[in-house]
């Protein structure tokens, strides 16, 4: 077996959620005094475990809310666990939203620039990607204009090319392929799939049961913060798929 | 020691992260001064055309108190103006990016920097102009010129240490920045730099002197650039505590603060 890339164990995320804001000074400071909750607590995830071997290629499925973004940045680290831990052995490239961290005022060229160096690729690294951004995400004649001029199309294009160039150890992508069209989803999935026979580790978001089951080979199924199931993907999504329809 | 880990840590990731973080500061700049058509140049001449309009307002009521009151006037707004302008920006620059927390890994006080170093990439610009106020007013300058660059960086470190703090209190109360942009105001009328200390009343004058960290820095420009004398007096001495105090709040701030910003932007 494989080398164990991410270990969650037993990890649970809790949210305040405020409830002072439509509240004022005065209430704020006597509730205070009498030590009273000024929030609700919120547990967005609760005694998550999950084990993710090196090569593997994971979906995460369940309904809005059910806290797959949250353990998406869990374990990113984007987020720390409230109870738990969360050990990550590998170079991570987080894509939870295509083209964050773009900057509408800059032209593509000095985004791609950018959104490299925010995803922790070395300066030479997005040098020498840079055509192959360019390539992919066919963009050669929009490099000089400003971002905030691109269609959402084109932002999820770069984005995604931009993040799957640097070859990460483990590829994190929140629901990124429901923008742009068939013919560039197709691409992607056809990138993936690529760095999925390099090695690379899969962990993705979708709420499609045919990509899910043509991209991964693990399924973790989360209910309201907690899990319902994992395992196989056929297992998984026969069940999953069953409680849908 | 958890501070002298932070320190640490800050210099590490500073220098894994300095691409980037010279990424951020010219893309602050470009957006600054990209789409006029002087560009660059307003780097310049914006602190210069300033320093003209203040000259003029003012000149004629203290011109005769003030010898080389240009230079005076000109050393006192630069260096006031990047206090407040840095700071101000860092009380921002934690909640202001509060897309790019949630969505990346890039540690939160990169964009603190990115606000510094922006205010302080500005700051040298209007160096620039201050030199033109210099030969323009044929003011001589003497050795004593080489002890500015360490008052430059004292302030620089000032700045830091109570941006950082400004940062992340203004993330977890976000009146904190309501609150300093009018407390510099007050601050500005209790810097001298327009009029001079002297012609305050008594208890004033020894409140400034002793406790204005403003002060201190623009004060020590003036006796390098106007009195021809190095600045390691007493108000050196103020500068570092000033400085060494705001460093230790600051980055003590962010170290306790860090797990809990991102729940709060």
């Amino acid at each position: 077996m494989s080398r164990e890339i991410i270990r969650v164990n037993n990890a649970s995320v809790r949210f305040n959620l405020a409830m002072r804001k439509d509240r004022g000074v005065k209430s704020y400071i006597t509730s205070l005094l009498r030590h009273e909750l000024l929030f609700q607590e919120f547990f967005a995830l609760k005694n998550i475990n999950l084990s993710v071997h090196a090569g593997e290629s994971w979906a995460i499925v369940g309904r809005n809310g059910s806290g797959k973004s949250t353990l998406l940045k869990l374990i990113t680290g984007i987020l720390r666990p409230y109870e738990g831990t969360v050990a990550v052995n590998g170079t991570i490239a987080p894509l939870l939203e295509m083209g964050a961290g773009f900057d509408g005022e800059l032209t593509g060229r000095e985004n791609i620039m950018m959104n490299g160096l925010i995803l922790g690729m070395k300066k030479a690294q997005v040098q020498a990607c840079f055509d192959e951004i360019v390539a992919f995400s066919e963009l050669e004649s929009f490099l000089d204009v400003p971002i905030k001029n691109y269609s959402s199309g084109m932002r999820s294009r770069l984005g995604f090319a931009i993040a799957t160039s640097m070859k990460p150890d483990i590829l994190i992508a929140d629901e990124v392929l429901s923008a742009g069209d068939q013919v560039f989803r197709k691409k992607c999935e056809q990138r993936m799939t690529e760095l999925l026979a390099g090695g690379t580790t899969l962990l993705y978001v979708s709420h499609n049961s045919a990509t899910v089951r043509k991209m991964c080979n693990k399924v973790l199924w989360l209910d309201g913060g907690v899990e319902k199931m994992q395992g196989d993907v056929t297992i998984v999504m026969k069940e999953y798929d069953a409680i849908k329809k | 020691m958890g501070f002298i880990n932070e320190m640490g840590h800050a210099v590490r990731n500073g220098v894994k992260y300095l691409p980037l973080l010279r990424n951020l500061i010219s893309r602050n700049l470009k957006k600054k001064y990209r789409s006029s058509v002087l560009g660059y140049m307003w780097c310049v001449l914006s602190p210069l055309l300033v320093m003209l309009i203040m000259n003029f307002v003012f000149s004629e009521m203290f011109k005769r108190s003030i010898p080389n009151y240009p230079v005076y006037l000109v050393s006192g707004r630069i260096m006031f103006f990047f206090i407040t302008g840095s700071t101000q920006s860092m009380s921002r620059s934690i909640v202001g990016n509060g897309t790019l927390m949630r969505k990346t890994r890039v540690p939160y006080h990169m964009f603190s920097l990115a606000s510094l170093g922006t205010a302080a990439v500005d700051f040298l610009f209007s160096l620039i102009a201050f030199v033109i106020v210099l030969v323009f007013t044929k003011t001589p300058v003497s050795i004593h010129v080489v002890a500015f660059p360490l008052v430059v960086l004292l302030m620089f470190l000032f700045c830091y240490g109570l941006g950082m703090l400004l940062a992340v209190a203004n993330t977890f109360i976000k009146d904190v920045g309501q609150i300093y942009g009018v407390f510099t105001t007050a601050w500005m009328y209790l810097t001298p730099i327009f009029y001079t200390v002297d012609s305050l009343p008594e208890r004033a004058r020894s409140l400034i002197t002793q406790f204005n960290p403003a002060y201190a820095f623009v004060q020590m420009t003036r006796s390098i650039f106007l009195d021809h004398q190095w600045p390691f007096n007493e108000l050196m001495v103020m500068s570092l505590c000033w400085t060494g105090l705001f460093l230790i709040l600051g980055l003590v701030a962010y170290a306790r603060g860090r797990d809990q910003l991102i729940l709060y932007v």
